[in-house]
């Protein structure tokens, strides 16, 4: 942990950012790190990560393998030019209508980590150039009823990685801001061999040097940043970029600043083991006077460094600043993938000293000594590891092994369990361990947050306290929620339930499919026809057979029938070839 | 002599124990309608690939003196087949052409586009060789089928 | 006499010159002597010491060792680099001296020509699977062509894994097989459209009900006495057959492809059920114990107990891993089972043993059915249970794993439990 931190603050530090003023939090940060520790240790720490600071550098040497050297015609590399590119715009804001998250709670933290309800659809889109996506939180629901809605801005939406969102407390809803800024219009500067001065908003770009495949452009502090840039050959064509970096201090110095640093660690690095310092305040003291003094920490040039390598042999270089912006927002609530349905329900958290349970106001109620492996909730107070299944014993406050073969959380706090194989029925207890109903299902289902259990050939809907509403004349039941329809069938004939059960829509077409904006194609008699939710025909489409459904730039759904020959959009318009 | 046995001894001990390999080769014109498989092909490795016998170790088996790829035999109402499969060397080619001619005499030739067949017919078998071709030229072999009349 | 001194001094010329060829004296480390995993790791340990300079982990579980030393060889074939992990062993030769040619040959010395595998490169691969160890050889081509064409620089690529001895019986079944000269497999053969049947052979139950219609039948096959097949069908639906419906069964030696007895085929339209009858006398080369000793159970009041008690020591064994007691289990039933099928494959007997113990990793408990129904075989010798509730008589359970299993049992005469036969 500590080393990783030291690395990390030393890349920090010696990285590639402009730091002028912002310096001294970081290092004062870095100092305090200190606070506590025995000198011994931190001798020690020292002696073990100039190791690997030193093998860092040589890896920043060289400024990730790239240096200037002349590229044949026949080695170039190419790209396409800047062009702002927010065709995505509209449709991005489109698509935030089913986001979840799953929370995970570690050492009494909480992360978030974001996806799509829809599983085929892992992140949002990604648009073009000139365009910047940003999420910001706006109004955490915590299961407790608070609502949290001040310092919540900084809390990253992620959809690929779990970021840490406060302390642990379960979260039933996030509401966040999604907000678009694209490029309407930018400035093009552009600066080359024979012409390498231009001014600019005040400020100067200067194309300090242009040799082979390398750049190396200044610009004035003053001057907005670049939104991108890209560099010409001789016959006008645009080099694919292959490394860059971007300093407050000039490119020969960057380097000496490696060796400066590591030479004043390594002077450090001396002092400790000579024990020259008494105690860690000593230490920390020093740190404070010598570490400012560093070339490093004086940037008084006033001008931004830029460095280019490219494919190609460089002769000119475009910079292209944004000149008006726009924004597009829309809100949109993000759901806990877990509901918790139980006003008592508690959640696990792994912590240093064991495992511990919590409820939802973020209190321990339940703490676990030796377990070595962390255990994940299945649902209510069920949770399982690799090798066994548990229930949390309230009232002995430990676990309980259950020795089953499978057990399944459902949404409505219903557990379903398999006592010993894969074609055992499925028995159901409520979040207690307690059995619900004597009935044994050979099939237990979630359509939506339906519940739906299958026994001696019938299906019912089964409620939260384990009774039974029997969907009658009916033999399967499609997989599918949506516009309070699902789709079910009796033999060969297919209609619609709604979510308590009554056949809503009779048992009577020869093929259906799922609604989708109030609206679903049938087959009765010998043709397709369009109804709505209460079963209205709206019109006969006259075809005698469905294809596949398409999809608009929206992703509405559009209905083709015979083989292409006529084709409705989702609002049931027959649209025009 | 007594001598020179025990020495000779001596010698051999020095040596690997190794397989006799040139023992082992099989020259598969010998083969006839009526050539017991197993126990012709005894002692190499050979695989039953749905009924039908299948040998591929190139160090044992020769047509010719060609190094022959793969071989496979199936018994079917016509009689026995024999199809070989060589390496695609030109060299194998001519060869293969030019001893199958001397024995059999001219062969009836097919020749498409990409591909040339040439069959011999005899009392006792049918032999036919099938390449391909790029613009006339050999590419590589498709097959040398020999069919054993049944009696 | 000149000739025969020159011969004396050609001789000795040709022992001085295979002696230096071998390099005897510079080929230290044979990797071909290890002959299980820590014969291997000693070899391991024995180079460290002599080369003090590489720093070798001999104790490690996930250890890998790699040596470029001179001396290593495998049977005289120098080796250039070695891969030493706590389970394999991987040699790689030199791009010289033919060396990938010459590892082949000194491994078919040793075991035996073999089809080689089929691998999606050029690259020839032969894998030599056998009780102690598989060897693995990779003949990459560099120069070479193919086999009969491989190049000087052709190197050979050899992975040594050895594998855990076992000393339990029932993992050694293979050694006790005795193979004839004939080897007849009875099969019954049923060709029919789609319908259910029920096959009895001698009194006993091979199929009940069941839509298979291929059935070993060497395995109830206890004596050379005349046997008789009956086969009983109905109707997928319980119904009649179909209008079309026909029936043809034949008995054949799977070996020799000889039918042994047959019905032809006959029409069975518009029936709700019919039966068969085939009668042949089965000569085998061997004959099994197997309940011919067996007691009558029909009249045991105490059946269903020692049924109950039988699965229990099969739960208590399995899940314990008490490897006599599983071999006390299972043994004859396997043995009888391979050695009718004249089984020496050396794989079989391991397999299922390793099976057997791995129900116990994977599994926390066991349940046996309570209720059940017992059908009475080959007068009453042999028994049978249906399971009521169940899917089979014994379950293990595991998170998220199950297994189960169901026997045919019969009490030898002069004891007082039953066993698991078949």
């Amino acid at each position: 942990m500590k080393k990783l931190l030291f690395i990390y603050i030393t890349v920090v530090i010696c990285g590639c950012s402009n730091l002028s003023t912002k310096k001294s939090p970081e290092l004062n940060e870095f100092i305090t790190e200190f606070d506590d520790k025995p000198i011994e240790e931190i001798k020690e720490e020292v002696n073990k990560n100039i190791k690997q600071f030193e093998s860092f550098t040589k890896f920043f040497d060289g400024s990730f393998a790239n240096e200037i050297k002349k590229i044949g015609k026949e080695d170039e590399r190419y790209e396409s030019e800047f062009k702002i590119d927010t065709t995505g715009v509209s449709k991005s804001l489109l698509q935030f209508d089913n986001v979840i998250f799953s929370q995970e709670f570690e050492d009494y933290q909480s992360s978030l980590s974001f996806g799509f309800k829809n599983p085929e659809k892992r992140k949002p889109l990604e648009l073009g150039q000139g365009v910047s996506q940003t999420f910001v939180p706006k109004k955490i629901y915590y299961h407790n009823k608070e609502v949290k809605t001040d310092s919540i801005a900084n809390y990253e939406v992620d959809f690929i990685f779990s970021d840490n969102w406060g302390k642990a407390k379960i979260i039933d809803s996030v509401d966040v801001l999604f907000k678009v800024d694209y490029l309407k219009d930018y400035d093009v500067v552009e600066v080359s061999l024979e012409n390498p001065v231009v001014n600019y908003q005040g400020g100067e770009i200067r194309l300090v040097k242009a040799q082979d495949n390398y750049a190396y452009v200044t610009l004035s502090d003053t001057i907005v940043s670049v939104t991108e840039m890209q560099a010409y050959n001789m016959d006008g064509k645009i080099l694919d970029n292959s490394g860059s970096s971007n300093n407050g201090v000039a490119p020969d110095d960057s380097e000496d600043i490696f060796t400066e640093m590591l030479d004043y660690l390594k002077q450090i690095q001396k002092k400790l083991n000579n024990d020259d310092f008494k105690n860690t305040e000593e230490f920390q003291e020093y740190l404070r006077k010598n570490m400012k003094s560093l070339d490093f920490f004086h940037d008084n040039d006033g001008v931004f460094h830029k460095e280019y390598y490219y494919y190609g042999t460089v002769n000119s270089v475009k910079l292209y600043f944004a000149k008006e912006t726009d924004t597009r927002e829309t809100l949109f609530r993000a759901y806990n993938v877990k509901p918790f349905s139980n006003d008592d329900e508690l959640f696990e958290m792994n912590t240093e000293d064991g495992l511990v349970f919590l409820n939802n106001k973020g209190e321990t109620e339940i703490s676990i000594t030796g377990l070595d492996q962390g255990v994940a909730k299945i649902g209510g107070d069920f949770y399982e590891d690799n090798n066994y299944f548990y229930h949390l014993n309230r009232s002995k406050k430990s676990l309980d092994t259950l020795l089953v073969y499978d057990i399944m959380a459902f949404d409505n706090g219903l557990i379903g369990i398999q006592p010993e194989q894969k074609d055992d029925d499925i028995t159901l207890f409520n979040s207690d361990n307690e059995l619900i109903n004597d009935k044994k299902y050979w099939n237990v289902r979630e359509v939506g947050a339906i519940l739906f259990g299958y026994r001696n050939e019938k299906w019912y809907i089964i409620s939260a306290q384990g009774e039974e509403r029997l969907v009658s004349g009916v033999s399967r039941v499609g997989d599918k929620l949506s516009d309070d329809r699902i789709l079910v069938s009796n033999d060969s004939k297919y209609g619609f339930i709604n979510t308590r059960g009554a056949i809503v829509i009779p048992v009577i077409y020869d093929d259906a499919k799922d609604f989708e904006r109030g609206i679903t194609a049938v087959k009765l008699g010998e043709t397709y026809k369009l109804i709505d939710i209460r079963g209205k025909i709206l019109l006969d489409t006259e075809e005698d057979d469905i294809n596949f459904f398409g999809e608009d730039g929206d992703g509405n759904r559009i209905y083709k029938f015979g083989y292409g020959a006529k084709s409705y959009n989702y609002k049931g318009d027959l649209i025009e070839k | 002599m007594y001598r020179i046995t025990v020495l000779l001894l001596f010698a051999s001990f020095f040596s690997y124990a190794q397989i006799d390999y040139k023992s082992l080769v099989k020259n598969l014109e010998e083969i006839t309608i009526e050539t017991n498989l197993n126990e012709y092909f005894d002692g190499l490795p050979s695989e039953n690939r749905y009924d039908d016998l299948v040998l591929n170790d190139e160090r044992f088996l020769r047509f010719y003196t060609i190094i022959i790829d793969k071989v496979s035999f199936s018994s079917g109402w016509r009689g026995r087949t024999m199809t070989m499969k060589f390496f695609d060397e030109p060299k194998d080619y001519e060869s293969i052409k030019g001893i199958l001619s001397e024995k059999y005499g001219e062969p009836e030739i097919d020749q498409r586009d990409n591909s040339i067949n040439y069959e011999w017919k005899v009392d006792e078998k049918e032999l036919s060789l099938s390449v391909n071709t790029e613009d006339g030229v050999f590419k590589s072999f498709d097959s040398l089928d020999v069919i054993f009349n049944a009696k | 006499m000149k000739t025969i001194y020159s011969l004396i001094i050609v001789l000795i010329v040709l022992l001085f010159s295979s002696c230096t060829n071998n390099k005897e004296l510079l080929l230290k480390y044979d990797f071909s002597k290890a002959n299980s995993q820590s014969e291997m790791d000693s070899l391991l340990v024995k180079i460290g010491k002599e080369n003090k300079d590489f720093d070798l982990d001999t104790v490690s579980f996930f250890r890998l060792n790699e040596i470029e030393i001179d001396g290593m060889h495998y049977d005289g074939v120098p080796v250039k680099k070695a891969l030493l992990s706590d389970s394999y062993t991987f040699l790689t030769t030199d791009t010289i001296n033919y060396y990938g040619k010459k590892l082949l040959e000194v491994i078919e010395a040793k075991k035996g020509l073999i089809n080689s595998e089929n691998t999606y490169n050029d690259d020839i691969q032969f894998i030599w699977k056998a009780e102690r160890e598989d060897l693995d050889f990779k003949l990459n081509l560099v120069n070479g062509k193919h086999l009969a064409a491989i190049g000087d620089k052709d190197f050979g690529e050899l992975k040594i894994t050895f594998k855990p001895i076992y000393d339990v019986p029932l993992a050694n079944i293979h050694k006790k097989i005795k193979v004839y000269d004939v080897k007849p497999t009875y099969v019954l053969n049923i060709r029919s459209y789609s319908n259910k049947y029920t096959v009895i052979l001698d009194d006993i139950v091979i199929a009940e009900n069941s839509k298979y219609t291929e059935h070993n039948l060497n395995r109830y096959i206890t004596d050379g006495e005349s046997s008789k097949l009956k086969i009983i069908v109905v109707p997928i639906d319980n119904s009649k057959f179909d209008k079309n419906g026909t029936f043809a069964a034949t008995i054949y030696d799977e070996t020799t492809k000889q039918t042994i007895a047959d019905v032809q085929r006959i029409s069975i339209a518009g029936k709700s059920s019919v039966e068969f009858t085939l009668d042949f006398t089965p000569k085998l080369p061997w004959y099994p114990k197997a309940w011919n000793n067996g007691v009558d159970l029909r009249k045991d009041e105490n059946l269903k107990q020692k049924v109950n008690t039988l699965y229990k020591r099969v739960g208590d064994a399995i899940l314990s891993k008490d490897e006599k007691a599983i071999n006390d289990l299972f043994y004859q039933k396997q043995f009888e089972k391979q050695q009718l099928d004249q089984d020496v494959d050396f794989e079989v007997a391991r397999t299922y043993w390793e099976s057997l113990k791995q129900i116990q990793n994977n599994s926390y408990k066991y349940t046996i059915e309570d209720t059940y129904s017992i059908e009475f075989n080959a007068n009453g010798r042999l028994i049978w249970t249906y399971p009521t509730n169940k899917t089979d008589m014994i379950i293990f359970t595991g998170k998220e794993f199950s297994k189960q299993m169901n026997f045919y049992l019969y009490q030898p005469e002069g004891s007082n439990e039953l066993k698991i036969i078949r």
